[in-house]
């Protein structure tokens, strides 16, 4: 972790749009292609893409995704409907995985080892600090899928395929459940495994969660590239274990932190958590 | 007239001794808590007491309280199918003891760099600073020069002893870098930690420190001749290697584990400046080690921290405990005929405390007094001075009247009673809790205290009615809403066995432990 005096010299991050557009169109040498999709083609281990999220029924929301943000540590899960869409930026680069706020500049960074292991780094660009969070282990699959793909892999496989429209890498697939008090409705781009559109609808009151797609880049080039250039602003932030927070109470944004907590963190920026 | 009187009650005392000793009830007499509470002044009274060791182990329990140690106490017990409270942790059972201030010279509330520099160099300094003294300004490499505190490690190495430092947090955290290293800032602990005007002032890092031990000690004092720190075992991985994946250990859970920004690799440097040493990072290396032949270890067994004791056996590579790296440490140190000083930290006490997760923190305690008893074992009463204490403690309370027995890490439960009491809320409440930090959470099994970090504070009363709150996973309510537990101010306690042990005693200030240490060992004699 390095002090204040040293964060002074650090770059501004570049906003993710403006990234996105000044990209030099080149491939890194010696970059290797694994992937685990057997879609090599069409690219699902290196992508940015852009979600709108929207919480009619913050109700639902909380419940059916509180188990994977609390475990995740997802900050803002539990929005009620002041605050009804929210972008989220995710960006995948092989087993490294980002779910960035653009709002609140704050990215959560997803690391499975190959031990099954995953490292969850906290970066809040506006304080230019990460917390790094001891690895758990993978207590249940869906836990990286989710974190992947936005979605459990439970509760993706409990949905039955209605039809299947497009080909290739531009496969849709199309989901459907309905539980005693839910309905979902799933396109899924089975290619890249991401969701195009994800709907939850409360059965009692007809409220609606919604996750859209907006805008995905996984084209080989350009995606890997601006993966990197991403990952690599993020990796260069100075970072401190969340177990040693409690002993820096010298440090401005970790005082921060152990007063206020993460919601706290970010009330500079305009935000307030209820 | 005084001494008349002196006289005359000296008489009645004698005549009353006999019939005094009559005036007890056989209900009292035969009371064995009346029996065993005499016997330990009779021991007392047959206390030798040897000034000089050979050999001093200093245990430090990072944030181990009093509360922490009843209630680890009692968990002990319980673990053992005993009510808990009657039991004592090894440690407890040493014939000496003091009471501990631990403030900074600056701090109210301290940390552990400034209380363990005050332990090992004999003088108390400002919060976050290793190895110098209370002239120095926190972060500023300039002041470093001139204010460095020579420790008991250097001194017992300079002398010709055996020297170890064991921790379970990384070997660069504040408790033993303070041992061998001298920083403006703890957190100083590899070059990519701190400021390019450090590095440019010629600050060397923690990590660094640790390498160039013998080097350093040499052209600090020209003339003298060293051979380096005998053993080093704990976490900390990452502050050894290059950023760079290619010095990936096998059990890295980071894409990148090391963080060096220089490129260099210390576990290399180490190796080629001790060519016969040994450098391991797993459980199959440290046990692969024969203690009778090595004369030099470096044990780096985590990226990190070193796993809590309750979830040690989820470390893919595996780690050694507490107990055994203290007994591996001894069997190396003991090699030396002029004698040793280790020093071995529990290092995350602390961290299950910051928490809020009390399980973790007192099952780390219970592996922390194991590792005591291994060394009490491990050595001859007579020549080794053995000392117990913590840097600070932690804002942890045992409270409310659960009844005898009633589980440490359960609710409250009255006397008479077999339900939980219920506060006037009309809630439960557990016997453990704290006064500020992350508040409730309930993860079930998860043996990792620091999974709670991903939730928002949550303080204030919850409904634990239908909650384990003897689970691994279940932190405490409390009532300040912070994002991370905080040190307490209060004092700590010194545990003391072996020659020179009577002398911790009274209420002292946590430099003195460096005294009793030189004291015991004549470190300063010519
Ligand atoms: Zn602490």
């Amino acid at each position: 972790m390095r002090p204040p005096s040293s964060m002074m010299k650090m770059t501004k991050s570049v906003s993710f749009i403006l990234l996105l557009t000044s990209l030099p169109a080149l491939v890194l040498a010696g970059e290797d292609d694994k992937t685990d999709s057997g879609l090599q083609s069409c690219n699902a281990d290196y992508l940015v893409a852009h979600f709108e999220q929207s919480f009619g029924d913050s109700n639902a929301y909380a419940k059916h995704h509180a188990a994977a943000h609390a475990f995740h540590g997802e900050a803002h899960s539990n929005h009620n409907t002041q605050e009804s869409a929210q972008e989220l930026v995710l960006v995948r680069k092989g087993q490294r995985v980002a779910h960035y706020n653009p709002k609140h500049q704050i990215a959560n960074i997803w690391y499975l080892s190959k031990h099954n292991q995953q490292q969850l780094t906290r970066v809040f660009e506006q304080y230019q600090q990460g917390i790094e969070y001891q690895s758990d282990e993978l207590k249940t699959p869906s836990q990286w899928h989710y974190v992947r793909s936005l979605i459990k892999q439970d509760l993706l496989t409990s949905m039955s395929l209605e039809q299947t429209s497009e080909q290739g890498c531009q496969q849709v697939k199309h989901y459907a459940l309905e539980t005693a008090t839910h309905e979902y409705q799933l396109k899924w781009l089975s290619a890249v495994e991401l969701p195009q559109e994800l709907v939850v609808t409360n059965k009692d009151n007809g409220q609606t969660n919604r996750l859209q797609l907006t805008k995905l880049e996984n084209d080989q080039v350009v995606a890997k590239q601006a993966a990197h250039q991403q990952f690599a602003k993020w990796d260069a932030l100075p970072t401190t274990d969340y177990a040693d927070v409690g002993d820096n109470e010298n440090n401005p944004f970790l005082a921060k932190m152990i007063n206020q907590g993460f919601s706290g963190a970010t009330n500079q920026s305009g935000h307030h958590h209820h | 007239m005084h001494s008349r009187w002196i006289l005359r009650s000296l008489i009645a005392s004698a005549l009353a001794t006999s019939a005094q000793a009559a005036v007890l009830p056989d209900v009292q007499k035969s009371s064995s808590w009346y029996s065993n509470a005499e016997q330990v002044i009779t021991n007392k009274l047959a206390q030798t007491t040897k000034d000089k060791a050979k050999n001093v182990i200093l245990f430090v329990g990072d944030g181990m309280g009093i509360s922490t140690l009843t209630a680890a106490r009692i968990l002990q017990g319980q673990l053992a199918g005993q009510s808990g409270e009657e039991g004592y942790l090894s440690f407890e059972t040493f014939p000496y003891s003091a009471q501990v201030k631990t403030y900074n010279v600056d701090a109210q509330t301290p940390d552990s760099a400034g209380t363990m520099t005050a332990m090992i160099s004999g003088v108390k300094t400002d919060v976050g600073v290793i190895g110098v003294d209370e002239d120095i300004e926190r972060g500023n490499c300039a002041t470093v020069k001139g204010n460095e505190l020579v420790s008991a490690v250097e001194l017992a190495e300079i002398r010709g002893l055996s020297t170890g430092v064991v921790s379970t947090a990384r070997i660069t955290h504040a408790t033993p870098a303070a041992t061998y290293a001298k920083s403006a800032d703890r957190n100083w602990e590899d070059v990519s930690d701190m400021p390019e005007s450090a590095v440019a002032g010629g600050c060397e890092d923690i990590a660094s420190q640790l390498v160039n031990f013998e080097k350093n000690l040499e052209m600090r004092f020209p003339g003298i001749d060293v051979d380096g720190i005998e053993v080093a075992m704990g976490g900390g991985r990452r502050h050894f290697l290059p950023k760079d994946a290619a010095f990936n250990s096998a059990d890295a859970r980071s894409e990148v584990e090391g963080d060096r920004t220089d490129e260099r690799d210390l576990t290399a440097e180490w190796q080629a400046t001790y060519s016969s040493g040994t450098y391991v990072m797993d459980k199959a290396g440290f046990d692969a080690i024969d203690a009778s032949t090595a004369t030099k270890v470096l044990g780096l067994f985590n990226e990190s921290h070193m796993q809590y004791e309750a979830d040690r056996a989820n470390d893919i590579a595996g780690e050694p405990s507490l107990s055994e790296m203290t007994s591996k440490a001894i069997d190396i140190l003991d090699n030396n005929d002029k004698g040793y000083l280790l020093v071995v930290e529990s290092g995350r006490i602390d961290h299950g405390h910051h928490a809020g997760n009390a399980y973790n923190a007192l099952y780390d305690t219970v592996e922390f007094a194991k590792a005591v008893q291994a060394a009490a074992d491990a050595t001859d009463p007579e020549e080794t001075l053995i000392l117990v204490t913590a840097d600070h403690s932690h804002v942890f309370t045992i409270a409310g009247y659960p009844k005898r027995g009633n589980p440490i890490l359960g609710k409250v439960v009255s006397v008479g009673s077999d339900e939980p009491s219920l506060a006037s809320d009309g809630m439960p409440y557990t016997t453990l809790g704290y006064t500020n930090g992350r508040g409730f959470a309930d993860l079930g099994s998860e043996t990792n205290a620091d999974a709670i970090y991903g939730i928002d504070p949550n303080s204030g009363r919850k409904d634990i009615s239908a909650v384990d709150t003897k689970a691994p996973g279940f932190h405490q309510e409390t009532t300040i809403p912070l994002s991370s537990e905080t040190h307490a101010g209060e004092d700590i306690s010194l545990h003391a066995k072996g020659p020179g042990a009577h002398l911790a005693q009274g209420v002292v200030e946590q430099n003195v432990v460096f005294h009793l240490i030189n004291q015991s060992l004549g470190l300063l004699n010519d």
